[in-house]
């Protein structure tokens, strides 16, 4: 939940950026316009919400789709966003997945890493020890160049 | 320095606890957590799923390249915006309305008082 209410301001430095990449080079933005561009931005997300949260009630449906906020883009006369969106979302569902597999991939990698010392352990020594010795002689190299 | 060989390809694919979290990109440039505590306080939303809200945070973006635009049309001086400019796109462009109580046109004082004269009756109860 908001605590404060400039919680529910969305960052100023951000919605400059989006406002001075939009605009011709060399154009200037009054603060007053910008904090008022950012308020707007908020005042957006309610509305949207609002919007597409209506429609999901409509269809029974307890959380918003994605397809309650392409609706909501139309009721709103906002249609000319819905085609960029999809390509957005596209881009994100496929970086969910490979974020995803990274995940199972590196818990696959550190169960036959665990498997690996458990074999390895009493025949080659341990990476961990080699790995605190690293850490000790910086340490010293550390204290020496103090000294000096 | 791969000790065994059998680690070396783990040690290739992943760079270990200084890399990065997430190297996956994203497209989003706002905020999703803000944009999320924005949704959540519209009555009758709990919960949030990260479809919806990462479409309703790119539409957020668009929005505001959008009012950019529009403002940037209204300018006399084509090198500077001014709140008025944006205020005008709001008041001129229809689908925008839900924005008039937010971002209001500015009156002079002349103006205003010119308002509060016009409207004095309306006022009397309240003096």
């Amino acid at each position: 939940m908001a605590e404060r209410p400039e919680d529910l301001n969305l960052p100023n430095a951000v919605i400059t950026r989006i406002i001075k990449d939009t605009l011709p080079e060399g154009v200037a933005v009054a603060k007053e316009a910008r904090s008022a561009i950012a308020k707007a931005a908020s005042v957006f997300v309610l509305y949207t919400t609002s919007t597409a949260n209506s429609l999901a009630q409509k269809n029974k449906k307890k959380t918003v789709s994605a397809q309650d906020v392409f609706t909501a883009m139309k009721e709103m006369e906002f249609e000319k966003f819905i085609e960029p969106l999809q390509e957005s979302l596209e881009v994100h569902k496929k970086s969910q997945q490979s974020k995803k597999e990274q995940k199972e991939a590196k818990a696959k990698a550190k169960k036959t890493e665990v498997a690996d010392k458990n074999t390895s352990f009493t025949e080659e020594g341990n990476t961990g020890v080699t790995i605190m010795d690293i850490t000790e002689t910086g340490k010293e190299n550390g204290v020496e160049l103090q000294n000096v | 320095m791969a000790s065994s060989p059998s680690k070396s390809p783990h040690v290739k694919t992943f760079p270990g606890k200084l890399g990065r979290p997430s190297s996956v990109p994203t497209d989003l440039i706002l905020p999703t957590q803000r944009v999320k505590m924005i949704m959540k306080s519209c009555p009758d939303v709990e919960m949030v799923p990260q479809e919806a809200l990462h479409l309703i945070t790119k539409a957020t973006e668009l929005f505001v390249q959008y009012l950019a635009e529009e403002s940037y049309k209204k300018v006399a001086s084509k090198d500077r915006i001014d709140y008025d400019d944006l205020s005008n796109a709001v008041h001129d462009i229809e689908h925008l309305e839900f924005l008039r109580e937010a971002i209001p046109k500015k009156v002079t004082w002349a103006e205003a008082q010119k308002l509060i004269e016009e409207n004095s009756n309306k006022f009397e109860g309240f003096f």
